[in-house]
């Protein structure tokens, strides 16, 4: 069953968009090494609302562009049902697929903290700083965003799908930028720079509690995204 | 054991302007049954209630003994299935789609698929999108046979191929009935096809089943009877199936053939009425009409 994942790693491979997305990830984040840099401390300061943005974007396109269009592109679907796979293993490695993406930055993290604990060598002081919150807080948003878009690529075409999600998306993105532009009660000259050089800041409890809601939600969206596929006519 | 390849009992899928309507038919172990009717008639729609890839309402589907939904993976394992458009992943290659697909069977023969590949003239390298519609057909067959199938189920698989490749891929069918013993189901709305290799026939139109038998009983039993359209009396239409107004006579086939000769062929002159064996094409043209 392992080879559903592999199958979704390898046809995004043969498609320009996660080359596009790692080197978003790394010209990205190392873009905002400034950005990151303001928060060298450890307590709870979250980055600001644009590296949050820039990898919930990017994510989006990876997880959008490559599992559901590739599918639809291929009406494969209809391929991969026809083996002997059950339909509930092939939602379940969709969501591991968009998972392991989702965390992919968090990932990067734990190899920086290994070799740092271990080695006592500091990977992305030559590249980037990371920050452990701010993926947090961007993962878990990001989850359940994903975790209310995923069941309609299932329900609905592609089409209809993608053009729903990307009216809420695009409805959803605004949000942080109007409540960052109100929270700081800026005006719009300064409105970016004030994006950039101030922290937000989150409650410890809030950010648990966020984490834990985004993978109850995560995963209530896969078990829905079964049963929509299993009673699907394909 | 079961000695049915498949069968069908009163299976019942409806979708709001079309539905299928108490279909049943049986298939023995070891012979080919071609699966017949126009366009939009039902075939496609069965075939996906066979092979789980959609959900009927009542009735019910055997295929080698098992029941389809409670033994899905069970039942897939078993059977090969060959639809009439290719959903292979367009971007990947020929080698990597056998490599994908060999995975979720327990009894796949890497052996056998990379010999049809060579035999069918497919390139391991080569993208999905780079082969023809007839190659891409070729290689849908050679994976459907890699796991050495017990039953095979083709979804219209010479629509749109051109005539030199239909006609390949009928030999290779007609290899594999006799070397390998398989069972298949055929569907097609070409009945020449079915002709060269059907050993029973089920026409469906309008999503019900019109006959299924033996494809040589059929021919014994139909006869097609011709008759100069200046004899011809409207108590005549009786017992004719898919009568034919031509530019001199009228024509029908008939089952009850022997009632029919018996009430009416006397009393023509020779050679006024003819009654001749009806091919399987006409036949089905007529019983469509």
């Amino acid at each position: 069953m392992i080879a559903l994942l592999f199958k979704d790693f390898s046809i995004s491979k043969n498609s320009y968009s996660i080359y596009g997305f790692l080197i978003f990830l790394v010209i990205g984040l190392y873009s905002f090494n400034g950005v990151i840099n303001t928060f060298q401390t450890d307590d709870l300061q979250i980055s600001n609302v644009g590296i949050a943005i820039l990898i919930y974007v990017l994510i989006y396109f990876i997880v959008q562009f490559n599992s559901f269009y590739n599918d639809y592109k291929n009406n494969s679907i209809k391929f991969v049902c026809s083996l002997p796979i059950k339909r509930i293993n092939i939602v379940v490695f969709r969501y591991l697929f968009i998972f392991i993406i989702i965390t992919f930055p968090i990932f990067l993290y734990c190899i920086n903290s290994l070799f740092l604990n271990l080695l006592g060598v500091n990977i992305s002081a030559y590249m980037f700083q990371i920050k452990l919150l701010p993926l947090l807080f961007a993962s878990a948003i990001i989850l359940m965003y994903i975790a209310i878009q995923t069941p309609l690529f299932y329900l609905l075409n592609f089409k209809d799908a993608k053009k729903i999600t990307g009216l809420v998306s695009s409805i959803l993105m605004l949000v942080p930028l109007i409540y960052g532009f109100i929270y700081w009660n800026s005006d719009f000259e300064n409105y970016f720079m004030i994006l950039i050089e101030k922290p937000l800041f989150i409650d410890e409890k809030l950010l648990i509690y966020l984490i834990i809601t985004s993978i109850i939600l995560f995963f209530s969206s896969m078990i829905i995204s079964a049963k929509i596929l299993k009673r699907k006519d394909v | 054991m079961s000695e049915y390849a498949i069968r069908v009992n009163n299976l019942c899928k409806k979708y709001k302007e079309f539905s299928l309507d108490n279909i049943s038919f049986e298939l023995p172990k070891g012979y080919v049954m071609g699966f017949v009717g126009p366009n939009g008639a039902g075939k496609s729609t069965t075939i996906k209630c066979i092979m789980s890839l959609a959900g009927f309402e009542s009735g019910s589907i055997e295929i080698l003994g098992l029941d389809n939904r409670k033994h899905e993976i069970d039942v897939k394992q078993k059977i090969g299935y060959v639809s009439e458009e290719q959903h292979f992943y367009e971007d990947m290659t020929v080698r990597w789609t056998g490599n994908f697909v060999k995975q979720f069977y327990s009894n796949w023969d890497i052996d056998y698929f990379n010999d049809l590949i060579y035999k069918y003239n497919l390139t391991g390298s080569k993208k999905i999108k780079e082969l023809s519609k007839g190659m891409k057909m070729k290689l849908s067959l050679a994976l459907a046979l890699s796991h050495h199938p017990e039953f095979l189920i083709l979804d219209e698989p010479t629509a749109g191929l051109d005539p030199v490749a239909r006609s390949q891929f009928l030999d290779i069918l007609l290899e594999l009935v006799s070397e390998k013993n398989c069972s298949i189901l055929f569907s097609s709305h070409i009945t020449e096809d079915m002709e060269k290799i059907a050993d029973f026939i089920t026409v469906i139109k309008d999503g019900n089943i019109l006959l299924s038998q033996e494809k040589d009983d059929l021919l014994q039993k139909w006869k097609l009877i011709t008759v100069d359209s200046n004899f011809y009396t409207k108590e005549m239409h009786l017992g004719l199936v898919g009568l034919k107004k031509g530019k001199y006579s009228y024509s029908g086939v008939s089952q009850n053939w022997e009632l029919w000769t018996e009430k009416f062929y006397n009393t023509y002159p020779d050679g006024q009425a003819v009654l001749e064996n009806v091919t399987l094409s006409e036949f089905v043209m007529r019983i469509l009409l």
